[in-house]
This record gives structure tokens, C-alpha cells and sequence, in this order.
């Protein structure tokens, strides 16, 4: 398949709601403009009245939106709810006519200096979660803003647009008509805010946190947005959306056929069962693994939790995320994989290298900076009793820097007994296998842990010494290449010798077209993204251990990409006609 | 009428479990005050339950003045023993 190449503008921001849309941008000026304005003493009860009802009007409108939406989605009646009650506040509400009051200054600044009063006292906070939480005052002081500028709240526009904003509040993302708008990109928000869990639980393609997104679009601009990827390109060439196109339609059809087929198991017709799982990033996401028909979480990227903030989570912060995680998906495992910081995944202030690739990250700077990564580990063994959790740690590549990772675990684990913390000793510890080095050891590496999980990506990468972000190569990385499938098939013989469980969990386990060929190669477990896993069950569903394992010995024997892409091109539409039928190429 | 209590939910006085402390609050025409360490704050106020930031386990002590304190205590503390309904 043809890589993305050429566009005039590609903009960066996070993950907000999955899903792929292209078209025109509509910039939308939700942010209203005032100015200072000295009262005489005479007006001021006007100008609190004018306050008074530009709050009621919005409330009605808050509420407005409550009746309209929560009746069958009561996720988000308590998010509405929380707004009325802010909107409310005495520290908005009471605050704001008693500024205008001693003042005899207008509305809006009295407005502006309440909110900028909350906005010290939540800047004080230990508690990263609640000091996020002020982006919901903000949008919340937005709307009584619009309100007494007498600005409709809601947008107009006509066709099927893009929007773009510096901030969508939840309501606003609610009120979006599904009929006119394709998505939306924001310069604010993160994984997490409410705007981006409403996005994704309506199924909106989102991209949000773009810096500067607003100086660098304008209405009319054209655009793709990747809400999976959280990328946006503004002006595409016909190459790349060519190649989104394609991608669109499958997504599609996926999302159409979800709901028949989800819930159904994963087993072949002679009885080998296959673990599906899913990977996520954020917490919210676990509910449409649920949905998909995921059995548990193979792979939770815990450092986005780590990105895009100031400080790193506190533990009693991440020992609430990761038991609320496991307690919502018990008995399901879910595995958690510790930080994968540095290569493309670096903070701010990350110091500068040659090559971060082959840098000092992952599990290397988790060794090296120490702190973080006992935090974590505390946190992951405390909230261990919640539920069934596998710990997982990336970039493993010799016994000893296994042997140091373990040697903290018995620390931490030590300390947690002297400390009288209750938590849970017994934890699944695995490795992914995403370096060649480790897959050349993987006999003695097995002896230690309790599972493997392949990481695709960058075992490709790093075997084939090819950066497949890098245009100019980018058609040289191969997962089908024979050291590929040799060095998987490797390393599950390693683990099946000493009886651990061999997952995989990079790109190739998200792809129809590889299913067959790592069933054979005797993968126990794929992870994957949500959307794709009631396809891979169906296909499971559809095959026989027997005819898999004869495919990948036959794969196995064949000599380049070349010759084997060819034997699955005739292979996959015979075997899966649904999937594959005549279109496959 | 003043009751000590100790948060016992997953996961404290935050999002949902603080809008339905400070919607119950609301309902009595009580002045109701929650006290951690050494601040006071307003249960009827949304911003300031949150800006207390009770993770689980924080001791609260509740106050109520007024013709349905009664009430309002038993209410709120029902509440929190009882997780906000969450388990």
C-alpha cells in the first residue's frame, strides 16, 4: 500500500475520536471579544441584571440540551449536570455580580476576573485530575460570554463541513449535527476531556490539543482528519487522498458490521481459541473495547498520561486510573505497559539526540531515571487487587536489563509490605519482543517472564533498519519480509517451550490480511484496535487450526515478500471470499 | 449538627460523585460547610468541593446549620457511605 507523501500542511495534535473525514473547513469564532467598560453608579443594577438573565438564558439552553440528549445516553447527563451546577456557582455567579457591584465595571470583566480568580485557586492544586477539570469552568464562562454578547451559541454554516475552533465545549460536540458536520479540530483539550469522550462515544472524528490550529487554517481550506492517528492535513494532494479514501471505506464498513458480530467468540472451527484484545491510551476508551468485543486489553500505552503536562501523575492518581481500568474489565486481563518515553514520544524538555530511535528510551530511560518508573510500578502493584492485571515492559533487549527491570519489582514490592500499602503480589509479568537482539534470546528470556508480546513496529524497524515515517524508505519496511515471520515464528517457539503465553500486538495484529499467517505461526493472543477485533473473531471464526499451520509452513519455506504477498494473494480469497472475495490485490 | 466521615469511593470527590454531593446539598435550605484539614468550603458549591481535591480516604468533617440540618446530615452522609452508588 502506497504511503502518505506530499500535502502543504500537516498539523500534530492528539488522538480525540477515531474515524477519517476529508473535506472543507468551517473556522468557527466562539470566543468573544469585549471590552473594560466604567459603569455610573446608576447602571450598575442593569448591568447585574443583564448578567443575571444572560446566566438564566444559558442554564435554559443547558438545560435545553440535558432533555434533548440524556435520555438514552446517560454518560453525559452527569458532564451537563456538572456544568449547570458551575454555571451556578457562587465563585461565578456570585462572584461576578459582586465584582460589578464594588467596581461599577461591566459584566464581562467582573466575568473574566472571577474566572481568572478560579483559575489561581485550581492552579494550586496537587490533584492533576480536578486542576484539568477547569477546562470545564472555561467552557462554561465561554457560554455566558457568547450569551451576553448576544451570539447565537450555535454555528452556522451550510454542506458538510470540517469545523475548527480554539475549544468545543461537551454541548457544543453534542449539538453537532451529524448531517453537516464531518468532524472537528480544536487547539485545546486532551485524550481525556469531556469533549473528546463525548466525540468518540458519538462516533464525531476528532482531532484536538493542535497548536495554534487557529492561525493556521482558515473557512474554505481543505483538509483530512485522522482522528485515530490525531493528525490533520490541510490542502492534501490527490496522492494522499487517494490513500485516505481507501482507508475510509474500510473503517466504514467495519463500524456498520460491529454490532451483529461482536459478542461472538474467538475460536476456529477445530476448537484453538485465539485471545482477542485491544489496545487503548486512555481509560475511556475501554468501553468501546467492550463493545468490539474485546477480551480484555492486550496493551495500555500508560505514558499518555506522562505527556503534554507539567509534572508527571502522582501515584494515588495513577493507582485510581489503573483500578478503575481493571475493576470495569474484571475478569478480563488487562495489560499495562510501562512508560514508553523518548523515540517519538518525547516530553518538552527531553534532551536533544542524534538518533532517538536508538536512543535513551522506553524501558532504557525507565532503568535510568528510576523514580518514575517505581512510582508507576507501586501504583500498577497497589491497584493490582482491583482486578486481573498483566504488567508489560517495552524494549526489552538483553537478561540483564530484565534482571535490573525485576530487581526493582522485588524492591518496590518490599517496600510496599514495610509500608503496610495492601496490594496484590502475584502480577503476569511479560516483555514485548521488539528488538532483534531479544528475539535471538527469547529461549532465555521465557525463563523469566510470564508472557511475550511481540511489538511489530518497531521489531521491523529495528530489523530491517528502516524509519518507515521517513518517505524516501518507507517502501522497504516489510512485515511480510521472511526475517520478519522467521523472527515471530522464533519467538513463539521460545515461549511455547517454556509454556508463556506469545502475544502480538503491533500494526500487523490490526491487519485482515496477516491474520491467517500469525494464527498458523501459533500467536495466542493478537491486540489490536478496537474497531478491527469483531472482523479478526470472524475470521477466526471462519478458519482450522490445521489449514493455518500448513499456510504459515508453507509461508515459512517461500524466499521474499515478493513471492509470499504473492501466495497470500491467492490464498486469502479463497480461504476468506467475504473478506477478500475478487477485490483483493 | 457536625458528623466526621471519610470518603470511601474509588475515586473521591471528583466529577460525578461532587455533583451529586453538592445537587443533594442543594436540596436543603441548611448552611452546610465541609471541612478538610483546615479549610472550610461551601458543600452548595460545586468549584469549591472540587478545589479540596478529597481523593479516597480523606476524613471530612460535615456542618449543617439550620431548620433541616438533621436531614441534610443524614443525607450526605448516606451519600458518602455509600460510595455514591458506585459499587
Amino acid at each position: 500500500m502506497k504511503q502518505p507523501s506530499d500535502s502543504d500542511l500537516e498539523l500534530f495534535g492528539l488522538k480525540g475520536s477515531p474515524g477519517i473525514v476529508m473535506g472543507k473547513i468551517v473556522v468557527v469564532d466562539n470566543k468573544t471579544k469585549w471590552q473594560r467598560r466604567h459603569l455610573d453608579s446608576a447602571d450598575v443594577p442593569d448591568e447585574i441584571m443583564r448578567f443575571k438573565i444572560a446566566v438564566a438564558r444559558t442554564e435554559h439552553q443547558l438545560m435545553d440540551i440535558y432533555d434533548q440528549f440524556t435520555e438514552h445516553l446517560a454518560d453525559y447527563s452527569a458532564i451537563i449536570n456538572s456544568h449547570i451546577l458551575i454555571l451556578k456557582d457562587g465563585m461565578i455567579y456570585d462572584q461576578t455580580v459582586q465584582i460589578i457591584e464594588d467596581k461599577q465595571i461591566n459584566a464581562e470583566w467582573a466575568l473574566d476576573q472571577a474566572l481568572q480568580a478560579i483559575e489561581q485557586r485550581f492552579a494550586e492544586l496537587d490533584d492533576l485530575y480536578i486542576r484539568e477539570r477547569f477546562v470545564d469552568v472555561r467552557q462554561v464562562g465561554d457560554r455566558i460570554f457568547r450569551m451576553l454578547a448576544g451570539k447565537k451559541n450555535e454555528p452556522q454554516f451550510s454542506g458538510k463541513v470540517i469545523l475548527a475552533a480554539r475549544d468545543f465545549s461537551p454541548e457544543d460536540t453534542l449539538r453537532m449535527n451529524q448531517d453537516m458536520i464531518l468532524g472537528f479540530m480544536t487547539e485545546m483539550g486532551g485524550v481525556t476531556s469531556h469533549t473528546a469522550i463525548v466525540a468518540r462515544t458519538l462516533g464525531i472524528p476528532a482531532v484536538v490539543g493542535v497548536d495554534s490550529l487557529t492561525d493556521l487554517v482558515k473557512t474554505g481550506d481543505m483538509a483530512i482528519v485522522d482522528g485515530g492517528l490525531g493528525r490533520v492535513f490541510i490542502h492534501p494532494g490527490e496522492d494522499k487522498l487517494a490513500f485516505y479514501r481507501q482507508y475510509q471505506a474500510r473503517f466504514e464498513q467495519v463500524d456498520e458490521q460491529i454490532s451483529l458480530f461482536a459478542h461472538l467468540p474467538s475460536q476456529t472451527i477445530d476448537g484453538l481459541d485465539v485471545q482477542i484484545r485491544a489496545n487503548i491510551e486512555a481509560i475511556e476508551e475501554y468501553s468501546q473495547a467492550v463493545r468490539c468485543g474485546a477480551a480484555g486489553i492486550g496493551l495500555f500505552r500508560s505514558e499518555f498520561y506522562y505527556l503534554g503536562r507539567e509534572e508527571p501523575p502522582t501515584e494515588n492518581f495513577l493507582v485510581e486510573l489503573y483500578a478503575d481500568l481493571l475493576s470495569v474489565l474484571a475478569p478480563f486481563p488487562v495489560t499495562i505497559r510501562t512508560l514508553d518515553l523518548g523515540g517519538d514520544k518525547r516530553p518538552g524538555n527531553w534532551p536533544v539526540e542524534e538518533n532517538p530511535a536508538l536512543g535513551l528510551r522506553s524501558i532504557r530511560f525507565s532503568l535510568w531515571e528510576g523514580s518514575l518508573f517505581k512510582t508507576q510500578l507501586r501504583a500498577l502493584f497497589r491497584a493490582g487487587v482491583q482486578g486481573n492485571l498483566r504488567i508489560l515492559m517495552p524494549m526489552i533487549s538483553s537478561l540483564e536489563e530484565l534482571v535490573r527491570a525485576k530487581e526493582i519489582i522485588t524492591l518496590v514490592k518490599e517496600e510496599l509490605s514495610a509500608e503496610g500499602l495492601p496490594f496484590e503480589p502475584d502480577i503476569q509479568l511479560g516483555i514485548m519482543i521488539e528488538v532483534p537482539s531479544a528475539v535471538e534470546v527469547a529461549d532465555v528470556l521465557a525463563g523469566e517472564v510470564d508472557f511475550f508480546s511481540i511489538g511489530t513496529n518497531d521489531l521491523i524497524q529495528y530489523a530491517m533498519a528502516v524509519d518507515r515515517i521517513n518517505e524516501n524508505v518507507a517502501n522497504m519496511y516489510e512485515p511480510l519480509h521472511p526475517a520478519i515471520l522467521r523472527m515471530i515464528s522464533q519467538t513463539v517457539k521460545c515461549g511455547h517451550d517454556k509454556g508463556i503465553e506469545v502475544g502480538l500486538c503491533g500494526e500487523m495484529a490490526g491487519d485482515i490480511t496477516f491474520l491467517p499467517l500469525l494464527l498458523g505461526l501459533g500467536i495466542d493472543e493478537l491486540s489490536t484496535s478496537p474497531l478491527i477485533i469483531p472482523h479478526l473473531k470472524r475470521m477466526i471464526r471462519n478458519s482450522t487450526a490445521a489449514e493455518v499451520t500448513e499456510l504459515a509452513a508453507r509461508i515459512l519455506s517461500l524466499n521474499s515478500a515478493n513471492e509470499i504477498r504473492n501466495y497470500l494473494c491467492g490464498y486469502l480469497p479463497r480461504n476468506y471470499p467475504e473478506e477478500f472475495g475478487i477485490k483483493f490485490s | 449538627m457536625v458528623k466526621e466521615v471519610v470518603i470511601k469511593n474509588k475515586f473521591g470527590l471528583h466529577g460525578r460523585p461532587a455533583s451529586l454531593l453538592v445537587t443533594t446539598a442543594q436540596k436543603f435550605q441548611a448552611d452546610i460547610k465541609l471541612k478538610k484539614d483546615k479549610i472550610t468550603v461551601d458543600a452548595k458549591s460545586i468549584l469549591e468541593v472540587m478545589s479540596i481535591a478529597c481523593a479516597k480516604g480523606t476524613p471530612l468533617v460535615i456542618r449543617a446549620s439550620g431548620v433541616d440540618e438533621n436531614a441534610a446530615l443524614d443525607s450526605l452522609v448516606d451519600l458518602i457511605d455509600n460510595k455514591f452508588g458506585e459499587e
